[in-house]
């Protein structure tokens, strides 16, 4: 008890000093002065540390957050287990997924400038994905209307994937390769335009590349690369300085090594480099679904602007109505065509919402939200008790099971107030 | 303020209708009025417990409600043994059946709280014998649609029964007699095992023996027999030194005598002997985390005020706040609810049922208030929105002639005052 305490204090000097030199920090503290149970954290600890043991990972890092304060931050295994590297606070990951909401930000920055409306047409602005045809009882119909901005955040655009179904359209977007070997973010949207719809517009939830179109979609109302605007607009100010689409040579050795499952699923191996390749690649291809990397400090600094209602550290950079319009349920009962969606969860834009605890049978609050990355990472925001949690891995599915479900659930019994 | 109180009532010697301050189950004590309830009102609800042992349709019972984490009203009338003139005293030691199933509960999701398993996980995972277990369909079996987990357990959606129906399913636990004559928890799964089940997992909601299961879950988990983790990890926390699964030998003149209704109809008389068996056999590591517990009105108070505290008494925290707002939310929302054990207007959560709608259950009480009861006609229930906890002990196996539970829950919400 005394040493945590000792170690809590003398971190937040190291991070008081860190703060001096390079950028402001969020503080920590000691659990019990914002309702945690630092035994009850332990257990945390315990666990992570098991996942390393057991071979499910190869390193992990979880970060507690509590009104406005860090009083859990646990990195454990290794970064690269065989190059000898430790999981460390400022390790860099492939974060895929959570790229989304920060694109959700960034674009619903230029709706706080009046560019657009939720309910405009997407081809009002990018004009090749205006009229697209719906591919229904193995034929290409009409839409029977056009799709929205709204649309592409909540993912009733009718789009979909491709790797997650196996219907005639998503064979056609394998085929098409759309995220792949594209030059630029507009090369992109000119292979999409080519394909047919799965779904007539708003009539189903379906996880979709519509996170890029959005990225497109910032581009064109910005005038600025996707890259420029959200290093200008959303990293900078909120000093989120490890965070891009490309890693620079210079952190190099801070970027944790991808893995996945072994065949016989004993344990994990490295993935190898060409699951690496886009992050140093030369292009204006930037994936606005799933192509940052960031660190958990970085990622902390833009959950506690969320939560803090759109500003930190006095830069605001959306309202708390928009924020609030971001994490309140957009789809209602309307079909769930991928099995990505979660019972007792809906979807905002570019967040999930938990609707029901009881219904996902998955321990948090009515109206925290949340979303994960490929490669396991997760985050969510509760503003019910002013709580942030971010899990970091780096493990390709099918993973071993359970790690930020469980993460989750052992950061509410930390709760003691 | 709670503290103040006590000190307060102390010196002013207005404890009045408190009979033994030091058989409060150690929980504070206060004035009915410091607590916002009316003394002149909960007189009212003695006159109602009286009047049940006046007119010999019960041998004596005890009523106890607690508001802002002190005791305001505990009474005790009649006799514990009418035959041998013993009378109901504070200590008494109750078969509490099924209020057994909120304890195994909460045992459990201590274990949930240290990571060793998630809701959503299947049974089979921990217990493999349940896993691919049949379902009757008409006069055959097919296989399950899906799994049962860990959630359908804890709110009766595992398409396992009790036993009490007429199905096939209904007849074959009769056959089967999978709560006697076991000698181990994992005796009585090994009956379960060979059985279908009534309802594909998830399907429909049946009161069903899936609260023994969870016991074995718990051993299984812990790897501790299911009394010795009970006693380690709940009842010593928590200071609830009369609960357990036998009544110890030197404590049986304090185990309140078992009734049923006399066979001309007119009165109650002692209950057959064999229904106390399990209670005296020292040997057997048969656990029924359905119904096997034997408490007492303070014990099982300091349970209730652990729930109502968020999971913490005296500063012994047995759960997380979140865990119990999680186990006390709606978790049969799509789950068609056959009429019987769960009456309009209470949804079900995690081992307790919880009060959803006033109006529909034509029931007074709170929304978010959660409760269960037991076979010999205990019931409790906590409401958060009241921070108040009511109790009623009695020992009378159905059919009873008197609504003894509900009538005391009606008379103690009458009694609020603020």
């Amino acid at each position: 008890m005394r040493i945590s305490m000792w170690l809590a204090r003398s971190s937040a000097v190291l991070l008081a000093l860190a703060a001096s030199l390079l950028h402001a920090q969020i503080a920590t503290t000691a659990p019990a002065a914002v309702g945690l149970s630092q035994e009850r954290l332990d257990r945390i600890t315990q666990v992570l540390d098991r996942s390393v043991e057991n071979g499910h990972v190869a390193g992990a890092i979880g970060v507690v957050a509590r009104r406005g304060k860090i009083a859990y931050w646990h990195a454990t295994g290794m970064a690269d287990r065989e190059a000898g590297r430790e999981m460390a606070h400022d390790t860099i990951f492939r974060i895929y997924s959570m790229t989304k909401p920060i694109v959700g930000v960034g674009l619903m920055m230029l709706y706080e400038e009046g560019k657009f409306s939720l309910k405009d047409e997407v081809g009002r602005h990018i004009p090749e994905l205006g009229g697209l045809k719906v591919w229904a009882n193995g034929r290409a119909v009409d839409a029977t209307r056009e799709m929205t901005v709204q649309d592409l955040m909540r993912h009733t655009s009718g789009m979909t994937y491709g790797i997650f179904g196996d219907s005639h359209v998503d064979e056609l977007y394998v085929d098409a390769d759309v995220l792949a070997d594209n030059e630029s973010v507009e090369h992109f949207v000119s292979k999409l335009a080519k394909l047919p719809l799965k779904h007539q517009p708003g009539s189903a939830w379906e996880y979709s590349v519509s996170v890029d179109v959005q990225g497109r979609l910032i581009e064109v109302l910005s005038g600025l690369d996707l890259a420029t605007y959200l290093r200008e607009r959303v990293f900078e100010p909120l000093g989120m300085r490890d965070t891009s689409f490309r890693v620079a040579d210079a952190n190099a050795g801070r970027f944790a090594q991808l893995y996945r499952q072994t065949k016989d699923k004993s344990g994990i191996e490295p993935t190898g480099e060409a699951q690496s390749k886009r992050y140093f690649e030369d292009s204006r291809w930037y994936s606005g679904g799933g192509g940052l990397a960031s660190t958990t400090r970085d990622y902390l600094r833009f959950c506690q602007m969320l939560l803090n209602g759109g500003q930190l550290e006095g830069t605001r950079l959306l309202s708390r109505k928009t924020v609030d319009l971001m994490r309140i349920d957009h789809i209602g009962s309307l079909p769930r065509a991928s099995s990505i969606s979660r019972p007792g969860y809906g979807f905002g834009l570019n967040f999930a919402v938990h609707l029901d605890p009881a219904r996902s049978g998955l321990n948090g609050s009515v109206g925290e939200y949340n979303w994960g990355g490929l490669a396991g990472t997760s985050f969510w925001i509760d503003p019910e008790e002013e709580l942030i949690g971010i899990y970091m891995i780096q493990v390709l599915p099918p993973r071993f099971r359970g790690g930020s479900a469980r993460f989750k659930h052992l950061v509410y019994q930390s709760i003691a107030d | 303020m709670t503290r103040a109180v006590l000190v307060l009532s102390l010196l002013l010697g207005t404890l009045g209708c408190v009979p033994k301050p030091e058989l409060a189950g150690d929980l504070l004590r206060s004035t009915p009025e410091a607590v916002g309830l009316s003394a002149e009102r909960l007189d009212r609800v003695t006159a109602a417990l009286q009047a049940d042992v006046d007119r010999g349709h019960l041998a004596g019972s005890i009523g106890i409600v607690a508001r802002n984490g002190a005791v305001a009203y505990w009474q005790a009338v009649g006799m514990a043994d009418r035959e041998t003139e013993r009378p109901m005293a504070d200590d008494a030691i109750f078969r509490i059946y099924s209020m057994t199933k909120p304890i195994v509960g909460v045992a459990l999701m201590t274990l949930y709280e240290e990571g060793r398993f998630a809701l959503r996980d299947p049974v089979r995972r921990y217990i493999p014998e349940l896993g691919g277990l049949e379902v009757m369909e008409g006069q055959r079996t097919v296989k399950a649609r899906r799994e049962m987990t860990v959630q359908d357990l804890m709110r009766h959606t595992s398409g396992l029964t009790y036993g009490f129906g007429d199905s096939p399913v209904d007849e074959m636990y009769q056959e089967a007699g999978v709560l006697s004559g076991n000698r181990t928890v994992d005796d009585f799964i090994q009956k379960l095992a060979k059985l279908p089940l009534k309802h594909h997992p998830g399907s429909a909601w049946e009161y069903s023996v899936s609260v023994d299961v969870q016991g074995r879950l718990v051993e299984v988990l812990s790897g501790q027999d299911l009394a010795t983790f009970l006693g380690e990890r709940i009842f010593k926390p928590l200071g609830m030194r009369d609960t357990g699964f036998t009544v110890p030998a030197e404590e049986l003149d304090r185990l309140a005598q078992m009734y049923v209704k006399a066979e001309d109809g007119t009165g109650i008389e002692p209950a057959p002997e064999d229904r106390s068996e399990d209670y005296f056999d020292y040997e057997s590591k048969w656990y029924s985390g359905g119904g096997g517990l034997v408490s007492t009105a303070g014990d099982y108070l300091r349970f209730g005020q652990m729930l109502l505290n968020g999971g913490e008494l005296d500063g012994e925290r047995i759960l997380g706040r979140k865990t119990i707002e999680l186990m006390t939310r709606d978790h049969v929302a799509d789950v068609p609810r056959p009429a019987g054990f769960v009456s309009n207007g209470y949804d079900f959560g995690l081992n307790f049922a919880v009060h959803s709608d006033l109006a529909a259950s034509g029931l007074n009480g709170s929304v978010g208030e959660y409760n269960w009861s037991g076979l010999a006609g205990t019931t409790f229930w906590i409401d958060p929105a009241e921070e108040m906890i009511g109790l009623y002990m009695v020992q009378m196996l159905p059919p009873r002639l008197s609504a003894g539970g509900a009538q005391f829950k009606r008379l103690a919400y009458q009694a609020i005052a603020d």
